[in-house]
């Protein structure tokens, strides 16, 4: 047991390293936030069909569309730290993609009633999700 | 036969909290099935050690703060005690911050308006019921998560895959998703086992006034609630797997666990997925906050109990009120709950070991237990549990640094 208590509290000295953000941004930085981009996207898409559909209330609906923008808003801070060279031109497109997405998502909050705004905002959200999902394939 | 129908349904409707919500629906959609045998080792772990610990509380009325002091001695327990309660905390904290997500999500008003209210329907509710009735009304009205349940059959999933999912597996390509995997792995067996858990099953025994006569009982519950608790889980997994995985969507938020359950019965899924997540992690906080108590009372032979009054048990009562207003304070600072739940989960499998060792020890104990001493069988199972459970204890931090808390 003391061994285990020993090994435990060294993990546990550990832990500040692990939530230590980095400033600089690397090459697996970068493709995981865009997977969280991607993902987030996808999410806009589904949850703007579901509004369509009226399946969630609008209340629902906002609040999540709110809490989305906040985490696409972290993800964008973190999108801008220093990146090197040969990773720029990615993260330029990255950062274009998520001000698209961004300005979608402040409209929609405001027009979550409007069938064909949903709709629209719907096919926009889908396709920033797909070519998030084939940028972070590429090299 | 009342009491044992209600106390089952009542561990069915708690056995899901904010960390298993995360890590299943999350884990589903990362991976599909491929996580539901963790679910099943995790289930049979906590029915073992629950049964455990209650078999304790019957037989010599002893909690396991109690034992874990006995056991391990005064410093080592001190260090246990306060690491359990950290964890207890910052789990608290998180199940405070998404009761308030859930009357956002509800009611739209704002955050920190939320927690105030989340504070205040806490303490109250902790105040005001008698113990029995802060069990069943959380645990009873927690079954509304069964839409869960209901949103994965009429999902219609492949159920061969789901079944050979029931096996440990692992067909991705990349060393670092493997990785990502054993970090998913490690939160679900973990959130599974949280200490808090076996804290307050133990003392709700002793709170009950078990004897050995309510030894078939405890058994029942713990076998045939945390069963269905487990089920349930699974669902979770089915559900993210169905919805999020094709979709290409990672949930990150509390309100994401909801649309599921909106895909498979629109309007009526979304209120009573909601209103499931509001009991079930509301009585999760009460469990948290009155495990803290618990704890501490026990730990230093302090008079403590939900069921007497207040004024005779004045620290227990003064340190569940703590437990909930620090939990609503660190809520407050805007932290995602979603996040401060992966680190609760994560330091409380480092913890772990502390707390199911000396049960462990107290339970296969004959000069203790007498002929209630676990039988060999038990005694071989809790061992093979208790390397498992060290082995997920040492394993948690490296892989939560090495894939970025799940991010890859």
């Amino acid at each position: 047991m003391r061994l285990v208590a020993f090994l435990a509290c060294l993990l546990l000295g550990l832990f500040p390293y692990a939530v230590a953000a980095s400033d600089r941004l690397d090459a697996d930085d970068l493709a995981r936030i865009i997977r969280e981009l991607a993902s987030f996207s996808a999410e806009t898409s589904m949850l703007l069909g579901q509004l369509e559909q009226r399946a969630v209330t609008r209340t629902y609906a906002e609040i999540h569309l709110e809490k989305l923008k906040e985490e696409i808003g972290d993800a964008r801070h973190e999108l801008e730290a220093p990146a090197p060279d040969r990773l720029r031109p990615k993260q330029a497109k990255t950062i274009e993609l998520v001000q698209a997405l961004d300005a979608d998502l402040t409209m929609m909050k405001s027009r979550v009633q409007d069938a064909a705004a949903l709709q629209q905002g719907r096919e926009r959200a889908a396709q920033i999700s797909r070519t998030l999902a084939a940028l972070e394939k590429t090299s | 036969m009342m009491d044992l129908v209600l106390g089952i349904m009542t561990s069915l409707g708690g056995f899901v909290d904010i960390g298993e919500l995360v890590f299943t629906v999350a884990g589903g959609a990362k991976f599909g099935f491929a996580l539901l045998w963790v679910v099943l080792l995790g289930t049979i772990g906590i029915i073992l050690f629950s049964e455990m610990s209650g078999r304790i509380a019957a037989v010599t009325h002893k909690p396991v703060f109690e034992i874990i002091r006995q056991r391990l001695g005064f410093r080592a327990g001190l260090g246990v005690l306060i690491a359990s309660n950290l964890v207890n905390l910052i789990t608290c904290a998180a199940e405070i911050g998404g009761i308030a997500i859930v009357l956002q999500l509800l009611f739209g008003l704002e955050y920190r308006l939320m927690l105030l209210a989340s504070l205040g329907l806490l303490l109250s509710g902790l105040y005001f019921l008698k113990f029995r009735w802060l069990e069943r009304v959380f645990g009873l009205l927690g079954l509304f998560l069964l839409v869960y349940a209901w949103a994965a059959v009429k999902l219609d999933p492949d159920w061969a895959a789901v079944g050979r999912g029931l096996l440990p597996q692992w067909s991705g390509d990349e060393s670092k998703d493997a990785l990502t995997y054993g970090y998913y792995a490690v939160g679900l067996f973990s959130s599974i086992l949280m200490p808090y858990e076996v804290y307050f099953y133990s003392s709700g025994g002793i709170e009950d006034g078990w004897t050995v006569k309510d030894i078939p009982e405890n058994i029942l519950n713990a076998g045939i609630g945390f069963t269905l608790g487990g089920l349930l889980s699974m669902a979770l997994i089915v559900v993210g797997a169905q919805v999020f995985q094709p979709a290409g969507i990672e949930p990150k938020l509390l309100s994401t666990a909801v649309l599921p359950a909106v895909a498979a019965f629109g309007l009526k899924g979304l209120l009573l997925a909601l209103l499931g997540i509001f009991f079930a992690i509301g009585g999760a906080a009460v469990e948290t906050a009155l495990a803290g108590a618990y704890d501490i009372a026990q730990f230093f032979h302090l008079p403590w109990g939900k069921s007497r009054p207040p004024g005779q048990v004045p620290v227990f009562t003064g340190s569940w009120m703590g437990m909930v207003v620090l939990g609503c304070a660190i809520a407050m600072s805007g932290i995602n709950p979603i996040t401060i739940v992966e680190y609760s989960v994560i330091f409380a499998v480092v913890v772990l070991p502390f707390t199911y060792y000396p049960i462990l020890q107290a339970a296969r104990d004959k000069k203790l237990m007498g002929s209630h001493a676990n039988n060999p069988i038990i005694t071989v199972l809790g061992w093979i549990y208790f390397v498992l459970i060290s082995i997920a204890g040492l394993s948690a931090v490296p892989l939560m640094i090495m894939t970025h808390m799940g991010d890859g």
